[in-house]
């Protein structure tokens, strides 16, 4: 589930899926989790993810000098004492490969939690990214992967992945080794503007896209103006969700499963899709 | 000053913040958001582009296929059979490979991450990168489009919490949080929040789509003295107008207040 532009409905249109179908289902947008706030889960396992290394320099052996310092590409070491700034740290490790003096250790690094849960419903997969860290894209793949293993052991026959909205490293790590990608629009220009980099994003790993938009009835011209361009470019067009003031106030009262006309209009685009997969 | 305006949370307004600040104020726009660009749509005029490059490995003849390059890359960019083939898209451009290489068999050559643009309308300059599809970190582009900022500037940040967002604030003398009035908005505005906190930077909170029957966002600033700088109401009318790519008029005393109000 994926859309370039945020706050397009990625997460109540997987949560809602979730709710009907079960299966497992996994938030990869680790930045910004949300599903958890709907799907209520019970968490059976939490661990830390340790998703990097960062440059250390102990003291006592530095000879301070500046190796390091000029080499860095990231400016994350300091030319007064020399240590090193973490949060610009990228983890390349060629300081602690060129140090004369052997100086600098690679420290592993917790940057976030990864959750297995049980929903009413099935499985879920999630994680929390340290506020501010960086590597998004490895915490992704292993939220995904976990997810995989567990949709193979419960037999189940899909795996829905929310990601993030963009079209960089934690939406790469999203969509690699996904069969079909949803992509959840909205009737704006920002909308099909995002819509057509992620579309040629999925163009770029050969990934089958399908396009849904939701509030088609905010700018009427707009959305025939995404369904002409799929329909002249041959990408599947799953439908279009009214925007439906009473799934806000459902959000609002966290009333799910959600009901209503929009919720209704999510379903009926998830069997299309499901069907011609 | 430069005011940069972020949100954890995706589609919760930092584009229509950030476009109408700017240009009911006159000061120069920096669009940060470099994997979805939007606010090109709402600032027409001359553009003017370049192409943005970072550096990558490139192998030459002389490479034995001794494998060095491939052990100390710690973003497994580099994969060797009969000698190296570097993947630009996952190499974080820190140069090891090439300065480690023992036959000197590497060089660094221009890759392009993306384009940078300036639009001049009649009210002020924006300036946007926009990263090339398939590259995976954003941060390069940032940093050099951020190299084209004044000391008065408004920028519009990538929305989440990770590096992106860190890149685009953190050189922002004061940060706008925009929230929705949602649990989704409010959960995400707290990791925001912390990360700015973090960072040591001054801000404040914009409630979009104000009128929304939720009042979590506004119980959580007062709890934690987080001012609540202003409130746009959620109406069908400012969406509509979003939808068409428009400023909004009828608000720009509002934003001229909120400019006034932290400048």
């Amino acid at each position: 589930m994926i859309s370039g532009k945020g706050g397009t409905g990625k997460t109540t249109f997987s949560a809602t899926i979730h709710a009907l179908d079960g299966g497992v289902i996994a938030d990869c947008d680790v930045d910004a989790p949300n599903l958890h706030i709907l799907l209520n889960p019970r968490i059976l396992k939490a661990e830390d993810f340790i998703g990097t290394k960062k440059a250390e320099i102990v003291q006592d052996r530095c000879s301070g000098c500046g190796l390091c310092y000029e080499l860095c590409r990231f400016g994350a070491i300091s030319a007064d004492g020399y240590f090193v700034d973490e949060k610009k740290c990228e983890g390349c490790a060629f300081c602690f490969n060129v140090c004369p003096e052997k100086a600098i250790e690679m420290r592993d690094v917790k940057t976030g939690d990864i959750y297995f849960s049980e929903t009413q419903w099935g499985y879920f997969v999630h994680a929390r990214l340290k506020p501010g860290e960086e590597n998004t894209g490895r915490l992704v793949t292993e939220v995904k992967n976990r997810a995989k293993k567990v949709a193979e052991d419960v037999g189940s026959d899909f795996l829905i992945v929310d990601a993030a909205p963009g079209v960089g490293c934690p939406v790469i790590a999203s969509l690699t080794g996904v069969d079909a990608a949803i992509i959840v629009t909205e009737p704006t220009a920002s909308g099909l503007s995002d819509m057509m980099r992620v579309l040629e994003l999925c163009e770029h790993f050969r990934i089958r896209p399908f396009v849904v938009v939701n509030k088609y009835d905010l700018n009427e011209d707009v959305t025939l103006k995404i369904e002409k361009y799929c329909s002249e470019n041959e990408i599947e067009f799953a439908g279009r969700v009214p925007f439906d003031e009473r799934i806000l106030e459902q959000i609002a009262n966290l009333s799910f499963p959600f009901s209503g006309k929009a919720a209704e209009k999510m379903v009926e685009c998830w069997k299309k899709v499901k069907e011609v997969l | 000053m430069r005011i940069a305006v972020a949100s954890g949370k995706g589609g919760t307004g930092k584009t229509t913040v950030a476009v109408n600040l700017a240009v009911f104020n006159s000061i120069d726009l920096f669009d940060l958001d470099v994997e979805e660009p939007n606010d090109y749509i709402f600032i027409k005029g001359e553009a003017e582009e370049r192409i943005a490059y970072r550096k990558v490995p490139e192998v030459k003849d002389n490479c034995n296929a001794c494998g060095v390059c491939k052990d100390v890359c710690q973003y497994s960019a580099i994969y060797v059979i009969d000698k190296a083939y570097p993947l630009p898209e996952l190499c974080h451009s820190c140069g090891a490979c090439v300065y480690l290489c023992p036959e000197k068999a590497m060089e660094e050559v221009d890759y392009q991450t993306g384009k940078i643009v300036r639009v001049k309308s009649d009210e002020i300059t924006l300036t946007y990168g926009e990263l090339t599809i398939g590259e995976a970190s954003a941060v390069f582009l940032i940093k050099q489009v951020k190299e084209l900022m004044e000391s008065t500037a408004i920028i519009d940040s990538p929305p989440g919490a990770s590096c992106p967002m860190v890149e685009s604030v953190s050189d922002a003398d004061y940060v706008i949080l925009v929230a929705e009035p949602t649990p989704f908005g409010l959960h995400d505005l707290k990791i925001a929040a912390e990360v700015v906190s973090e960072l040591g930077k001054k801000f404040g909170v914009v409630v979009n789509k104000h009128g929304l029957p939720f009042d979590g966002v506004e119980k959580y600033c007062r709890e934690e003295g987080i001012e609540v700088l202003g409130k746009i109401p959620f109406s069908k009318d400012i969406a509509e107008k979003y939808s068409r790519g428009e400023l909004l008029q009828d608000m720009k005393d509002f934003f001229v207040q909120l400019y006034e109000g932290i400048a």
